[in-house]
């Protein structure tokens, strides 16, 4: 093929990544941004069985914990003083000591997926000391007050200034002081003015998060950049990057690994802050930490479906019903087999982070102290609602799942992948991008190569098949091409999975601008080479006039070309379909030029 | 007659104060007859004790509790019933170590299918295992 030719094709494959990425970034009627969604469904379809198939990235799968509360779950607990739903603050209070003394060494940390309000006459406006102070009556908020500050160690903290300087280093603080953190949610600051006093008060026991997010983009920092709200400290932690903070403080505070978490200095800095905090003769201030800064990009949840070690044998152990077949068999290939004809099932039957039920916990049946070490010690809890009124999310591999279940997700992110979590795409010009750029630009050059290549043979390698070449190498030429397309646009989105940081790329929307160019490009040598060994094909193509002229309508004997609207055509020979069939960009075969077609 | 009299107060106010009233009746009767396992040990610092009807009675100190103590009901849901005190409380599994005389699950019906409940294709109840806790009763309670 001339270098003329390839210069040619390299000018317009830019062109029309250009306008492709312009286009994209337009947004029009939101076309992009579902474009986009449905790609990256499909894509986390087709790979979420290789997800935690590394060792490193099943990390998040060992430590995480979800302890759901049902409907059956609640008629059970009410053996245990549970009176219905929402359940009494005092109910709590021991929900939260029997996560934290579940087994020995407990958790590393307790986020309570429910928003406890609380009404005014819930608790005195009173100070911690007099909360934990025995005689203080005992009313069902004191009791929870009182669970709290006993598990997460309030009194050896909570009157430390310093310890309230931001999020990640009041954290930091009740694991210094030897206590578990417990994450209890709340509405948005900016929702909500201020916080109701038993807020207030378990603000001083615990940490707050909000808990309304994205269901597609997963926050982690609320940064309250308008100026200070009542009831926070100029930036708020999301439940995932709460947990995910109190792993790395626990590993760098209890078990001295100075590395944690690819030794993102932040988390040193909140532990040397709650170090001087806490030390005797404390500063009463602390610098703050940058967290803000640096999650200031939401995570793009990538989802899992490999099922969690032990769900199976303890589901089965708790359970008097039939346990579901949960292994997930399937392969990349056979997966985007069934997605390419929409035959994978909607949804699979386990969730990826291991569940279990509270109230199976606390009645322990078919539980061993070992089950309890494995559902407890060391782990990230996350309690939260599976009841059918409750909040449940739609998710790209398992339908729809309780909301807890995306916040565990969005954990796992974080600790499988640490500083590497698949990114949203917030800026205008992102590696997400760049990677879109590169692969349209790939795509097209292929295609238009293909279709200039296709001249190219039949003139210089089969001149006998006079520009209609049989019909099993017209079949095998547009075969090849799908594959091309489909082929490269796989291949590209695999090395984005593997090599890109999880690139969220619309390879649905730039596969089908490459088919578009492919078919446009082709579309006068497809008609020829497919009805050229087709007699009758040829005929009706003869009387449709197909060529560069087929959209005009035919003008009256007696009308002008004026009156019709069209310009007159050129006056020349009447050719065959295929000697209109050279497509744009491409040279006229030479022998066309010199030999006209024996039927004109 | 006087000291007649004073004979059938004095045999009326022994059998008074010999015969149980109906509620230690009742948990000695189940004592005797309910034994579904022992009590290993206790998790806690502390043991909540709750009535049959899920209240809370009593917050002991595990060193007032006694070991090897037999259980002697099972509510459906999970509380393990002992004598304390003559009187019937309930323990929860999760603060204690306990070994039934079947092992633990074998001791439930199996669970209803309305216990089962569908969300689309996924479910709690069906990942979680199907039914709850509650479906572990011991003789048909």
């Amino acid at each position: 093929m001339p270098v003329a030719q390839i210069l040619k094709a390299v000018l317009i494959s830019v062109v029309l990544t250009l306008f492709a990425f312009v286009g994209g970034k337009l947004n029009l009627f939101g076309f992009e941004d579902v474009m986009d969604a449905a790609s990256d469904d499909v894509f986390q379809q087709i790979t979420s069985g290789t997800y935690g198939d590394r060792p490193e990235e099943r990390e998040g799968q060992d430590r995480i914990r979800i302890i759901s509360i049902d409907e059956t779950g609640i008629e059970a607990l009410r053996q245990g003083g549970w009176n219905g739903w929402p359940p009494g603050l005092d109910s709590l209070g021991i929900l939260i000591e029997d996560m934290a003394y579940g087994s020995e060494p407990g958790p590393r940390a307790i986020f309570l997926d429910l928003i406890i309000t609380g009404a005014s006459t819930d608790v005195p406006s009173v100070d911690l000391e007099a909360i934990l102070d025995s005689e203080l009556e005992a009313t069902p908020a004191v009791l929870l007050l009182r669970s709290i500050a006993e598990v997460t160690q309030a009194r050896a903290w909570s009157g430390q200034s310093a310890c309230r300087t931001d999020p990640l280093i009041r954290l930091a603080c009740i694991i210094e002081a030897g206590g578990t953190p417990v994450i209890l949610a709340r509405p948005d600051a900016l929702e909500q003015n201020g916080l109701t006093e038993l807020q207030r008060q378990l603000d001083n026991v615990a940490l707050l998060t909000p808990v309304l997010v994205n269901v597609r983009n997963y926050p982690l920092v609320d940064d309250y950049a308008q100026g200070p709200l009542p009831g926070v400290y100029g930036f708020d932690l999301y439940p995932a990057s709460a947990l995910y903070a109190a792993d790395c403080l626990h590993d760098i505070l209890r078990n001295g690994q100075a590395r944690a978490c690819d030794g993102q200095p932040v988390f040193q800095q909140a532990a040397e802050a709650a170090r001087a905090a806490l030390r005797p003769g404390a500063r009463s201030s602390v610098p703050g930490t940058q967290a803000r800064d640096i999650w200031s990009t939401p995570v793009a949840v990538l989802w899992g479906s490999r099922q969690p070690d032990r769900q199976t044998e303890l589901t089965a152990r708790v359970s008097s019903g039939i346990v579901p077949e949960c292994e997930d068999r399937m392969g990349v290939v056979e997966r985007s087999l069934r997605s390419l004809f929409n035959a994978l099932p909607q949804s699979t039957a386990c969730a990826y982070t291991f569940n279990l039920g509270y109230d199976r916990i606390v009645a322990g049946f078919g539980l061993e102290q070992d089950d309890y070490r494995y559902i407890f010690e060391d782990r990230l809890i996350l309690v939260g609602s599976h009841m059918l009124n409750s909040d449940w999310v739609p998710t790209p591999v398992h339908g729809q799942l309780p909301g807890v279940h995306y916040h565990a997700m969005a954990l796992d992110n974080l600790v499988s992948l640490d500083s590497r979590y698949r990114r949203a795409d917030t800026t205008w010009f992102s590696t997400d991008d760049l990677f879109q750029v590169i692969l349209t630009f790939i795509l097209l050059l292929a295609v238009i190569l293909a279709v200039m290549g296709r001249n190219t043979l039949l003139e210089d390698f089969r001149p006998q098949w006079k520009s209609r070449p049989p019909l099993w190498a017209t079949v095998a030429y547009y075969a090849s091409l799908i594959v091309l397309v489909v082929g490269l646009t796989w291949l590209i989105a695999l090395i984005g999975k593997s090599a890109w940081d999880q690139a969220v790329i619309n390879w649905l929307g730039i596969m089908g601008l490459a088919f578009g160019v492919l078919f446009m490009a082709a579309r006068l040598t497809f008609i020829t080479d497919v009805g050229g060994p087709l007699a009758f094909v040829d005929t009706w193509t003869r009387k449709l006039e197909f060529g560069d002229r087929n959209l005009t309508r035919r003008r009256r004997p007696d009308e002008t070309p004026q009156d019709s609207g069209v310009p007159p055509p050129p006056k020349r020979q009447r050719r065959t379909p295929s000697s209109n069939a050279t497509p744009p960009g491409t040279r006229r075969p030479r022998s066309r030029r010199k030999q006209p077609d024996a039927s004109s | 007659m006087r000291l007649r009299e004073c004979l059938i107060a004095v045999v009326g106010a022994v059998l008074l104060t010999a015969s149980p009233d109906p509620v230690q009746a009742q948990t000695q009767s189940q004592a005797q007859t309910g034994n579904y396992g022992r009590i290993v040990s206790y998790n806690r610092p502390s043991i909540r004790l709750y009535d049959a009807n899920g209240r809370l009675q009593e917050t002991v100190p595990r060193n007032q509790m006694s070991r090897d103590i037999t259980i002697v009901d099972i509510r459906s849901g999970g509380g393990l019933g002992i004598i304390f005190e003559n009187r019937l409380l309930y323990v929860r599994g999760i603060d204690v170590q306990f070994e039934l005389n079947n092992s633990g699950v074998a001791a439930c019906n199996a669970a209803s299918g309305a216990q089962q409940r569908a969300e689309g294709a996924m479910s709690t109840g069906t990942y979680a295992g199907g039914g709850s806790s509650r479906d572990c009763r011991v003789g048909g309670n």
